[in-house]
């Protein structure tokens, strides 16, 4: 397997959607290529972090502040 | 009560029912506005406008996809419609890259494995912004939201395959641009 035949399937790989066998000759090519290691590694990892993303909430202010504009654009709407 | 009595309710112009609908949704829709903005202020507007969308074309969801998906469709159009004010957070990735440097004088710096968690977030959420929007929407819908693939070519409107190579091109534009900040934090130590 070549380097840019990884790249082209490596959502592919991180989702577990390859079969056991294309698996495996990426595992075997990481083995020898320390620059697609590297990259799969540092690819993998920032998903990671993507996923831990806290999650933000709207302050009541917030949704006070867009349920008037709500009722107001309703308003308008009836009127 | 049920989804689709709500959904009829909302249907019939009941207030009340849009009311009980945004308790439900707000927190969703403001950190997927958030995640494609960065701003509070852009992730209120993407809120109300949302809501308010809603209200207005609630009409043509016809109940053959999850309200859901439905739903994200109309919160991507309004994050859209905010793109315009995207000059304005070009120096997002940069301002954080700044900052992070300086962690990275640290001679036991090693972004792989010691880098704290919030400073990596940081520089991820930096990146995320740097996303073009027709990637940066797919990309929150399959990392941040962590929808199948097919729900999210429903929500874009497209096949299959081109969800899968707007989430894919992302993820390697990402990656590029945390590598380049990996990279200016090893070089410091």
């Amino acid at each position: 397997m070549k380097c840019k035949e990884i790249l082209d399937i490596l959502s592919d790989y991180v989702d577990g959607e390859l079969a056991d066998e294309q698996c495996h000759r990426i595992q075997e090519h990481l083995k020898g290529c320390p620059g697609c290691l590297e990259f799969v590694e540092t690819f993998r990892r920032s998903l990671e972090i993507a996923h831990d993303l806290d999650e933000k909430h709207p302050s009541e202010d917030v949704c006070l502040s867009v349920l008037q504009a709500f009722r107001k654009s309703c308003e308008q709407k009836d009127s | 009560m049920s989804e689709q009595h709500l959904i009829e309710r909302m249907k019939n112009g009941d207030e009340e029912a849009f009311t009980q609908f945004f308790d439900q949704y707000r927190n969703t829709i403001y950190n997927f506005g958030i995640r494609f903005c960065g701003n509070p202020e852009d992730a209120s507007d993407i809120l109300q406008e949302t809501l308010i969308n809603t209200f207005k074309y609630i009409h043509n969801f016809k109940g053959n996809a999850k309200l859901t998906t439905w739903l994200y469709r109309v919160a991507s159009n309004a994050c859209l419609q905010k793109r315009r004010k995207e000059s304005g957070m070009e120096s997002s990735l940069d301002q954080l890259l700044e900052t992070s440097h300086e962690v990275g004088t640290d001679s036991s710096f090693h972004p792989q494995d010691k880098l704290e968690q919030k400073e990596a977030a940081k520089v991820i959420e930096g990146a995320i912004l740097k996303l073009p929007a027709d990637y940066r929407i797919p990309f929150l819908l399959r990392e941040v939201e962590r929808l199948p693939y097919q729900e999210i070519a429903d929500i874009l409107e497209s096949t299959l395959s081109n969800a899968k190579v707007r989430v894919h091109r992302a993820r390697l534009m990402l990656r590029e641009m945390v590598t380049e900040y990996f990279k200016g934090a090893s070089s410091e130590m």
